[in-house]
């Protein structure tokens, strides 16, 4: 009974062992079928539909270097377009150009991105390149009419800017173009002439009737007191208000053109919003991305 | 029940000793505190410059700490006649603060007036008013500037 016992207990280093080792050799085999090109690509597909772009970039471009994969292309110039980098954006979506499947709608992601970019001159002058997606031309066409109210170049006529727009959208596009066309601004010279000749009155004319109504006074009282003590013959006191009326004239004056020039900026901030918010509204005139997530 | 009474009073008492520290007498700091956009170091040292120095340095002691805090615009009326004095001139930047002067004394300042900077005063920069259109800088009512 004792001596069974022993040969039990002397069986312990071996039975570990063994399990030790076989441990080993699965676990290699487990790491192997880990790291496998589709287990790569699976990974990168759902860290792509979890928004991981980076990391997503990363498991597509190994996988790439491995076998070609459109589709994969085409989710690495994506995840580049959602982190907003544009430019890699573009140079992912080049090497699309050529390919059987997804040619066009890299070339319209391209563009897309291009105009993401900000450059819209530049947006404008690559309509004319070879690789211009003529699929969607309709659509970049509405977007190059579009892009013509993002910069300060020269409008061209309503007729050729509308001609793409769809019925529902010609009269938005019309009072956008008519703004551009000429813009609401109102004169600093005008401005600065008006307070001259009434103090307030220019800050008035730039909507700013508070500050107006208190240059008006500010200005007017000193005047007052000036000559209220010329009249009286107590000059120090008469030239010191003179002073004083002086400073707050030339200040109004002054400030009537800087808060017309302010007001200008007010306008044109509230035209570049609302030129944004309607081209988000309809999503950039472009049909929206390829979905890629299932 | 006079032990109990007894021991809920010493109790009362010992905890009572802990709340002694804060009727203390403690040191009160009397030295006045310069303000960081109030420090008159400057690397402009021409006479000019010296003398606008001075005079800011001389208000900010003799009436802006006296006084407090009280310009509602940010930067203070004070420091936005020197910074529009060394970014335009003398003259111009006299006639930027006496506007600047006729706004803050305007008393029908609405919320939305003037932008809002982080430190909760509206937001005035000086670049707004000198007279280069490009340069003026429209910014949202509902987005606080740092």
């Amino acid at each position: 009974m004792r001596k069974n016992k022993i040969s039990f207990i002397n069986l312990y280093p071996l039975t570990f062992l063994s399990l030790f080792l076989t441990n080993f050799a699965f676990g290699q085999m487990i790491r192997d079928d880990l790291l496998s090109l589709d287990n790569r690509e699976d990974f990168g597909n759902y860290l792509f539909c979890q928004k991981d772009y980076l990391r997503a970039i990363d498991e597509f471009n190994f996988v790439l270097r491995e076998k070609w994969n459109d589709t994969l292309q085409y989710k690495v110039g994506s995840s580049y377009f959602y982190m907003e980098k544009y430019s890699d954006a573009m140079n992912s979506y080049e090497k699309l150009f050529s390919s059987r499947l997804n040619s066009e709608e890299a070339k319209l992601e391209y563009y897309r991105s291009l105009f993401f970019i900000g450059d819209y001159g530049k947006f404008r002058e690559r309509f004319v390149a070879v690789y211009f997606p003529k699929s969607y031309e309709t659509e970049l066409n509405r977007l190059k009419a579009y892009s013509y109210f993002m910069d300060d170049s020269e409008l061209p006529t309503e007729t050729e800017l509308i001609a793409n727009f769809e019925t529902h959208d010609i009269k938005r596009i019309t009072q956008f173009y008519n703004w551009k066309k000429d813009p609401p601004y109102k004169s600093p010279t005008k401005a600065a002439i008006m307070s001259a000749i009434i103090p307030g009155l220019g800050k008035v004319y730039a909507d700013e009737i508070g500050d107006g109504i208190t240059s008006f006074l500010l200005t007017g009282l000193f005047i007052y007191l000036a000559v209220d003590k010329f009249q009286s013959d107590q000059n120090t006191g008469a030239w010191l208000f003179t002073a004083l009326a002086a400073f707050f004239y030339g200040g109004n004056i002054y400030g009537s053109a800087a808060a017309v020039q302010n007001y200008n900026a007010s306008i044109k901030f509230s035209f570049d919003s609302d030129v944004s918010f309607y081209l988000n509204k309809r999503n950039h005139f472009l049909p929206k991305p390829k979905y890629l997530c299932k | 029940m006079n032990i109990i009474v007894i021991i809920i009073l010493s109790t009362g008492i010992i905890f009572a000793q802990t709340d002694w520290e804060k009727w203390d007498k403690t040191d009160i700091n009397y030295e006045i505190q310069v303000r960081k956009d109030q420090s008159s170091s400057d690397d402009n040292s021409s006479v000019g410059s010296v003398i606008l120095r001075g005079l800011q340095d001389s208000y900010s002691f003799l009436i802006s700490d006296v006084d407090g805090d009280n310009c509602p615009f940010y930067p203070s009326c004070s420091n936005f006649y020197i910074e529009s004095i060394q970014e335009t001139n003398i003259f111009q930047g006299t006639l930027m603060f006496a506007d600047r002067f006729t706004r803050d004394s305007n008393l029908y300042k609405g919320k939305t007036h003037y932008p809002h900077h982080s430190s909760g005063k509206y937001f005035d920069p000086t670049y707004n008013y000198y007279l280069k259109q490009n340069e003026v800088h429209f910014y949202s009512r509902v987005k606080i500037v740092e």
